[in-house]
């Protein structure tokens, strides 16, 4: 079971699904479990819709097995305000049948006062070796950016690092305690 | 005044959030409970269901084991602010916004991924999983009752 498939099946639904969505207020649903090409099944669910505001949004998961004890699972979604403001969530998940795992999100938004984005990922060997990681970068509609990264395993603790720089590009001190 | 108190209501909103993540993040085993007991018994599950449910249960406790860690991260470094003369509060609020925000946003990827889950299950399984929540919730009732009773005897 490839986590890829999963959520490229997502990527390509979620933004279907908002299109398909017009500016009258509806709000469409759909659930399901079947059968998969692997040998295992894979259940779903999708919704979208508009609020009387004008706000588009969608949202999709599934979850999948193959048979052989794998299984994978994804789940995204997306908003967009009438105005113009969108923001954008997606995660996936690989649990291999030796207990071996991975996860990884994202989460991203943009708006009139900037846009951020920010990835995790974790993953272990089913031996309780456990590593993970976290990038962020944010910028204002005043040109100024911060971008940040946290990472942990088992046998090292965590790590921060981040960087900041002003309106003019050049890298400068960053508000504490982020940097 | 009033810009001053909504202020710091929003930075001990922020830190109730991180609180709330916290109590969510602690990995179970801390709490004195064993892993098992985290998971619903659902009657005649297949094989494949069962890997299904395994995975989410995991993925659940992945992540709150990542948010432990990064909720860790920010509260020690909302200590190390704290004790300057010269805190920056209002960047302390943003950093935890940064934090908390995309933690939030990614325990609902796993909601979301339980809840199709659930539709996927027969009726009579999908009553096990009903029972299952309610005896947690159970739990939780008993919790905030107590929290109820400091409230009206605390001065």
């Amino acid at each position: 079971m490839n986590k890829y498939t999963v959520v490229k099946l997502l990527a390509f639904t979620l933004p279907l699904l908002l299109a398909s969505v017009d500016t009258q207020a509806q709000r469409a649903r759909a659930a399901g479990a079947k059968p998969n090409a692997q040998g295992g099944v894979t259940a779903g669910a999708a919704a979208a819709g508009t609020t009387p505001a004008g706000t588009r949004h969608a949202r999709g998961a599934v979850v999948a097995s193959d048979g052989q004890g794998n299984a994978a699972g994804a789940s995204g979604a997306a908003v967009e305000t009438a105005s113009g403001a969108k923001a954008g969530r997606a995660g996936a998940f690989q649990r291999g049948s030796d207990g071996a795992f991975q996860r990884g999100g994202g989460v991203a938004a943009s708006g009139a006062n900037g846009s951020v984005n920010s990835q995790g990922s974790v993953s272990g060997d089913g031996q309780g070796n456990v590593g993970g990681s976290r990038a962020t970068n944010a910028s204002s509609s005043d040109g100024s950016s911060y971008s940040g990264e946290t990472d942990y395993n088992t046998s090292d603790g965590v790590t921060h690092s981040g960087s900041c720089t002003n309106a003019s590009g050049a890298v400068v001190a960053c508000p504490k305690p982020k940097g | 005044m009033k810009s001053v108190t909504a202020f710091f209501l929003g930075v001990g909103s922020a830190l109730l959030v991180s609180a709330a993540i916290v109590a969510a993040a602690v990995p179970r085993t801390t709490l004195g409970l064993s892993m098992g007991a985290g998971a619903p018994q659902i009657r005649g599950l297949d094989a494949n269901a069962q890997a299904q449910l395994t995975a989410l249960r995991d993925d659940a406790l992945q992540f709150r084991r990542h948010a432990y860690i990064e909720v860790g991260a920010l509260i020690d470094a909302a200590q190390t602010e704290l004790s300057s003369p010269d805190a920056d509060l209002r960047a302390l609020s943003q950093s935890a916004e940064q934090t908390l925000l995309p933690l939030l946003l990614d325990a609902r990827a796993n909601r979301a991924a339980r809840l199709a889950f659930y539709e996927s299950l027969e009726p009579g399984q999908q009553a096990d999983v009903r029972a299952w929540m309610q005896a947690k919730l159970a739990r939780i009732e008993r919790v905030h009752g107590l929290i109820g009773d400091f409230m009206t005897q605390t001065p």
